[in-house]
């Protein structure tokens, strides 16, 4: 008895310790940088200055936020377009694991190993266009690769998982009784999916969106990748600051802003859950 | 147990200590490849002094010379940009004394721009050693106009250009214009504004980009598909595919190749400064400088040493720079320290634009 209270202290504290040294900390860090001044030679010069934000604000940059926020939002509902229907298609089906497993191998490789292996299929001599030109649909190799088509599609093809997963979540606990009460009660097929399925649903859909929204705004290889770098999102401004621009308060504050924006977004799924589910919400466990 | 544990620290220690006391040694802070194993093998022979290589960048140099003030190494090799601003506030070199290098085996007007380049408070802290140059990659039968950095910017080769979305590009791009960016660098209003109009010409120019490559084997695959017919580059890459396809070859750019050199710098705390000069004078020397070469493909600051390279690699060389291309090269003058901040606002402007 007294050992393993003694073990729980101990992984307790190494989890602790663990959160506070690399998770607290280094956020912490970022933030702190966010209000100090450029320096050539120490990255940081200690004078305390809003200027970064200032410049979150700036035209420029403002536009690359709403260039992410849109490639961001078209990302998340191609994905809930595919993945609705796939999950709902995983719940139902006999083959669910399988289905399921399929669904997560992807996690097993790099996802920048995945992403190069998409520049294979879309290059000019990649596989796409040696079929096109081989069946004579084109003569000449189709412009695949560095489009924003491309990055969307990388996107897409990411973050997919992380959209099938929590509606699969979802749809899977859907009580088949509910629809076939509406059936019962005259609904047609749409009707039953408007007003049943998808309201039950909507914590699931919910998940799923921040999930691939966020990871959306962040993800930098994507567009530098698919893109030729032409089309610069929000995590290539953050990574680009610190890395070639080397101005780290300014890529702090961009980062705080992010984590600062992901927070509402939780939150409103909070608030989102609370509405349309007032019972699990009211008591957290 | 204790005791044999014990007698192996001994020996250890006995082995270690009687290892340094046998040979003279030479610590080198230098870049992967700039120090071959042959060479290395051919330095102890000839004066007994073991060199022991440590490899990094310009950055990491820097940041362990500072964090020692200067001591742990006797040999360094930073860009020759990087080194007056670096010294000037922290002091970590010591002055290079140019009566100990051998000059008559270094390319004269290198060795001026270098001493010119790394001049803080009247004294000079660096020899060169290493040379390459940012130019034009260019597919001959497809794009047979393209000589200039301004060929990046012309829509006669829409959809077909690549570049990095870096510092070189936006000089070269001054440059394109006619302009020379490096005279502005110490009047930093004048700079940025010819930044903005250079901005402005790359935001203007990017509906004619393929790619803005940040990899240069992808830039390379992308030339071999012809998706890319003119980017910028550097030499190496360009006369690699032109081993695969004879279309295909590095350019000088007419307004001028702009061009890199590492050097040798000696640390403030340096303990084997004799030997540093030896391995200066030793990897200058024409004939060490050809191995060096021969192997990575980078000419060096040793005067006549393409000389006695290898016909192929030299061929390249000839092909690529007369010597009128060689005297045009736009060397790197140092970076004051404000500039960096308006080329990353300018860059992220051309990034952003649509």
């Amino acid at each position: 008895m007294k050992d393993r209270s003694l073990f729980k202290t101990a992984v307790i504290a190494l989890v602790s310790l663990w959160i506070v040294a690399l998770v607290c900390l280094p956020n912490l860090l970022v933030v702190a940088a966010s209000f100090l001044e450029r320096d050539e030679f120490r990255f940081v010069r200690p004078a305390l200055t809003l200027d970064n934000y200032r410049q979150v604000f700036d035209p420029v940059f403002f536009a690359i936020f709403m260039r992410s926020f849109g490639f961001a939002a078209a990302t998340t509902a191609l994905a809930l377009a595919a993945g609705y229907p796939f999950a709902t298609l995983l719940a139902r089906s006999r083959f669910r694991r399988t289905l399921l497993v399929l669904v997560v191998i992807p996690f097993w490789t790099s996802s920048l190993v995945r992403t190069y292996a998409l520049i294979g299929l879309l290059k000019a001599k990649g596989i796409v266009n040696s079929l096109l030109l081989a069946t004579g649909l084109v003569r000449e190799p189709l412009s695949l690769l560095y489009t924003d088509g491309a990055v969307l599609l990388g996107l897409v093809y990411t973050l997919l998982p992380f959209m099938i997963l929590p509606l699969y979540a979802a749809i899977e606990k859907l009580d088949p009784q509910l629809s076939e009460a509406g059936y019962d009660l005259g609904a047609s097929r749409w009707q039953v999916l408007w007003h049943v399925t998808l309201p039950v649903t909507l914590p699931g859909i919910v998940a799923g969106s921040i999930l691939v929204f966020l990871p959306a705004l962040g993800i930098f290889y994507v567009p530098d990748l698919l893109g030729g770098a032409k089309s610069m999102l929000l995590g290539n401004l953050i990574k680009n600051q610190f890395l070639t621009a080397r101005h780290w308060p300014f890529g702090s504050a961009v980062s705080v802003f992010l984590t600062l924006l992901m927070g509402l977004l939780l939150w409103g799924y909070y608030a989102s859950l609370k509405r349309f589910n007032p019972d699990l919400a009211g008591t957290p466990r | 147990m204790r005791n044999t544990t014990i007698r192996c620290l001994a020996l250890v220690l006995v082995l270690a200590l009687a290892g340094s006391a046998w040979g003279e040694t030479l610590e080198l802070l230098t870049w992967k490849g700039y120090a071959p194993d042959a060479l290395i093998a051919k330095f102890a022979k000839e004066t007994g002094i073991t060199v022991k290589p440590t490899y990094t960048n310009n950055e990491e140099m820097i940041a362990k010379l500072r964090a020692t003030r200067g001591a742990g190494f006797d040999l360094a090799q930073p860009s020759q940009d990087r080194i007056s601003s670096v010294q000037a506030e922290f002091g970590i070199y010591q002055p290079i004394d140019y009566g100990k290098v051998q000059a008559d085996q270094i390319t004269a007007s290198m060795l001026e721009a270098v001493k010119k380049n790394t001049l803080v408070d009247g004294k000079s802290y660096a020899v060169p050693h290493v040379y390459g140059t940012d130019g034009l990659i260019v597919n001959r039968k497809q794009a047979p106009g393209a000589a200039d950095y301004s060929d990046l910017l012309n829509p006669q080769f829409k959809g077909r250009v690549s570049y990095r979305l870096k510092r070189p590009t936006l000089i070269a791009t001054a440059f394109g214009m006619g302009k020379d960016p490096f005279a502005l660098y110490n009047d930093p209003a004048a700079y940025q504004k010819l930044m903005e109009e250079v901005g402005q010409k790359l935001i203007d120019g990017k509906s004619l980009v393929k790619v803005y490559w940040a990899n240069g084997d992808a830039l390379l695959e992308s030339m071999r598909a012809g998706e890319v017919f003119v980017a910028m580059a550097w030499e190496n890459g360009g006369w690699k595919l032109h081993n695969e396809n004879p279309d295909i070859d590095f350019v000088a750019p007419k307004s001028g190749a702009m061009g890199w050199i590492d050097t040798f710098t000696i640390p403030a705390k340096a303990k084997n400064v004799a030997g540093a000069y030896k391995w200066i004078n030793f990897m200058l020397r024409p004939e060490n400088a050809a191995v060096f070469t021969n192997i990575e493909k980078y000419d060096t600051a040793s005067k006549g040493a393409i000389k006695l390279c290898d016909p192929a690699v030299r061929a390249n060389f000839e092909r690529s720079f007369t010597q009128a291309d060689i005297d045009k090269i736009n060397w790197y003058p140092p970076v004051p320290a404000k500039l960096e901040e308006i080329e990353g606002l300018i860059l992220d402007k051309v990034k952003a634009a649509q």
